[in-house]
């Protein structure tokens, strides 16, 4: 009964995993704790959860991909287990042999060493990704993927894994995207126990329940996989016609960085509301990621719980009888639920603001060729706030004409080499309120 | 087992299939949200001089807004579909799904708190500010920068049980929320705390309470029921009538903002 371990795993250790101490088992998948009690799910259907997840993804050590998900088995299996070689020198486990001390073994990017880098790691769960080729909402692509791993993400811990074989790239991408559909399945089943407001200890057993089967494949599956079989339609191209010549003389690159200078600092592009009026990245800095935002509610939310416990033990006084015994129920049940989030709160990632970058150092995390910035500007960079300027599906209403967007583009190129002292200050004070 | 449970799946499914033919009849929801008590003031929020029209503006932290007579702002009652059923939607809903609904970035808030929208119904976000906004809507994927004095025109993609966030990134102090049904069935409280859920198909049903604050409005006593650990409660609207919740009161304690 593989699945019955994983779950007690899954249910037990949880808690101790988040702290990293004692792996003498095999590693296991862990639920998402923060989503768990956010939702409410009682052990039980964290029990099923982690069964329908296993009987759907497999394991870390035998990973499996049910037909609906299109990932290629024989890659993930590369990737997936512990870090071996055959004979001919095939490599296997090259997840756990280069990526899951930061990411971890669940791709919940909170490894053994995360809580000391800046940015953290990825959190593959939610299918969020910065540094893409596509819409703001849609799914990175294979290739963007690819290109990550590649060539790292520049000064951050995120390396460059240039010097990997092809295949074993290809595996690696593989299951990222794996991790991701896993991650965003968890989500959706969560979520599905609470909206359908399950008891406690109702059945969740596709095996027992036909319709349950039918829905977890056909609605929340499926939705996963909305995202990510769409993604060819949501590729950002840029039109021909946009696209600065290459022959383009010194008074047009010229024209170009000044019209794109007028647009970042203008009240049009508004770049300067967060970059700052010199491009140092301090205009605004109060911003959450969207990582850490979860984190702050559940914090908030830990705080308020707290408080309201401070009530009931006041009302309490004035309860007798049955009342009496019903309050106090109540209570112990909020109690037992502080303690819970108090515990998970001690091991989460402290939360970190988005801070807009400093453009005058000239390190861009995305990839520095003319297409990287220019989909950086065009659809913003998605969990960090940054807004987009292009339409926000194929066919929409963008802010900015593409000719504004590589005018801008320009610009970012040239503003580590612009005097700060030049007096844009001024001009820009102004311009922000118009 | 198996069998036997598809078939009464089945026989099931065909009762729900049968079920909105009987709404021929309609009724309508309304009542009173009036807040018990004297809720906290939410925090201020902090807006810094780094934008002068948003500073110069000073918007209040409009949360929790209680106007005359305790009347509670901004409570949500929508109806809750269940999944893979469907609702009969009166025709005088026909023509509204293809009003734009409007959410304006207007003094550095947005107006409306709460925006309702029906999945297709054109939104348009729209900055009657002289200073750049951006809108950033999860649950659509987008987060378009708004430049001052324009609006940009899209479309609701998507449905969720509950509301979903809406913020401003280049003002994290601005918060609203969206919530975005398949069906017209939904309301919000108006300054008078007074909502009204018009040509419901007759018979129970389940509707859902909310309020920012507090989110899902748990364990809350109606006239017509009581709500559950979600925030739920059904209710029975007759063919022909209006059901009158009434003043229904939120203790304070509810709206404390942190
Ligand atoms: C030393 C820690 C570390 C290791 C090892 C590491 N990463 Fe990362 N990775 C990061 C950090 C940090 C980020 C976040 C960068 C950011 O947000 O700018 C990241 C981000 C990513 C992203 C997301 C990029 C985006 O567009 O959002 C992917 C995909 C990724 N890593 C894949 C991998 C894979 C695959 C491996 C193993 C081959 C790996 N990483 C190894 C630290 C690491
Ligand atoms: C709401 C705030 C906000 C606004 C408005 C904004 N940005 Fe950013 N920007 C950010 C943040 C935050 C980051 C850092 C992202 C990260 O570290 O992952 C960033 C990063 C960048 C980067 C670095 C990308 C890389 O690959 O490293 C560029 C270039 C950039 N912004 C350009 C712009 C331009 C051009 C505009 C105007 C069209 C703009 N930004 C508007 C918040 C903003």
């Amino acid at each position: 009964m593989p699945y019955r371990t994983l779950a007690k795993f899954v249910g037990i250790f949880a808690i101790v995993a988040l702290t990293g101490c004692g792996q003498t088992e095999p590693p296991a998948f862990r639920l998402d704790m923060v989503k768990v009690t956010e939702n409410e799910i009682s052990p039980k259907h964290q029990q099923a959860i982690a069964d329908i997840l296993g009987a759907m993804f497999g394991t870390p050590d035998a990973p499996f991909a049910m037909p609906e998900t299109g990932l290629d088995e024989r890659k993930l299996k590369m990737a997936a287990g512990p870090v071996w070689s055959n004979e001919a020198g095939d490599k296997h486990g090259l997840y756990r042999r280069h990526c899951a001390h930061c990411h971890g073994i669940s791709g919940d990017g909170q490894g053994p060493t995360a809580a000391i880098l800046n940015p953290y790691p990825r959190d593959y769960r939610r299918g969020l990704f910065k540094f893409k080729g596509t819409f703001t909402a849609a799914q990175p692509t294979d290739e963007d993927l690819r290109r990550i791993i590649l060539n790292g993400v520049l000064a951050t811990a995120m390396p460059a894994f240039a010097l990997l074989p092809p295949d074993e790239v290809d595996a690696l991408v593989e299951y990222v995207k794996y991790l991701s559909m896993r991650g965003q399945m968890e989500t959706a089943l969560e979520n599905y126990v609470f909206d359908e407001g399950l008891e406690p200890d109702a059945p969740l057993d596709p095996a027992t329940d036909a319709e349950l089967k039918d829905i977890i494949v056909n609605d929340l599956l499926a939705g996963v996989m909305e995202g990510w079989n769409t993604v060819v339609e949501q590729v950002v191209v840029p039109t021909e016609e946009g696209i600065p010549p290459t022959d383009r003389s010194a008074e047009e690159i010229t024209a170009s960085v000044n019209a794109g200078r007028e647009l970042f600092f203008g009240a049009k592009a508004n770049c300067v509301k967060c970059h700052g009026p010199t491009g140092l990245g301090d205009g605004q800095q109060d911003n959450y990621d969207d990582w850490s935002a979860v984190t702050v509610k559940f914090e908030d939310d830990t705080r308020a719980l707290a408080d309201e416990i401070k009530g009931l033990k006041q009302d309490l006084k004035k309860k007798t009888g049955d009342e009496r015994a019903a309050a106090e129920k109540e209570l112990k049940t909020k109690v037992a639920q502080l303690a819970v989030r108090n515990e998970l709160i001690a091991h989460m990632l402290t939360p970190r603001r988005a801070i807009p970058r400093n453009l005058r150092d000239g390190t861009y995390r995305g990839g520095r060729r003319d297409i990287d910035l220019f989909w950086r500007v065009f659809a913003g960079i998605p969990g960090m706030g940054m807004p987009a300027t292009g339409p926000s599906a194929p066919g929409g209403q963008g802010t900015l004409t593409e000719q504004e967007m590589w005018q801008i583009v320009d610009y970012i190129q040239s503003l580590p080499f612009e005097p700060i002292s030049e007096p844009q200050v001024r001009r820009v004070n102004v311009r922000t309120v118009n | 087992m198996l069998k036997t449970l598809t078939s009464s799946t089945l026989i099931l499914l065909s009762l729900l299939a049968t079920a909105p033919s009987m709404a021929a009849e309609w009724g309508s929801l309304k009542g009173r949200f009036v807040v018990d008590g004297k809720p906290a003031d939410p925090p201020p929020l902090l807006v810094d001089g780094k934008d002068p029209f948003c500073f110069q503006n000073k918007p209040e932290n409009d949360i929790v807004v209680v106007g005359e007579d305790n009347a509670l702002k901004n409570v949500l009652v929508y109806l809750r579909v269940p999944r893979r059923g469907e609702v009969e939607i009166h025709p005088n809903y026909a023509a509204t799904l293809n009003q734009p609904v409007t959410l304006d970035n207007n003094g550095c808030k947005f107006v409306p708190r709460i925006t309702l929208v029906r999945v297709g119904q054109p939104l348009v976000i729209k900055n009657s500010d002289p200073t750049g906004h951006n809108t950033n809507i999860g649950l659509f994927g987008f987060n378009p920068v708004i430049p001052a004095n324009t609006e940009n025109k899209v479309k609701a993609t998507k449905d969720a049980p509950l509301p979903m966030p809406v913020m401003c990134n280049i003002h994290p102090f601005m918060h609203a929320h969206v919530l975005s049904q398949k069906h017209p069935y939904m309301a919000v409280s108006g300054d008078d705390g007074s909502f009204e859920i018009k040509d419901l198909p007759a018979g129970t049903h389940e509707f859902q309470l909310w309020h920012e604050a507090q989110g899902y409005i748990k364990d809350l006593v109606l006239k017509g029921g009581k709500a559950n650990r979600q925030g739920r409660v059904n209710l029975k609207i007759e063919p022909g009538k209006t059901l009158d919740l009434g003043d229904v009161k939120i203790p304070a304690s509810k709206l404390t903002v942190r």
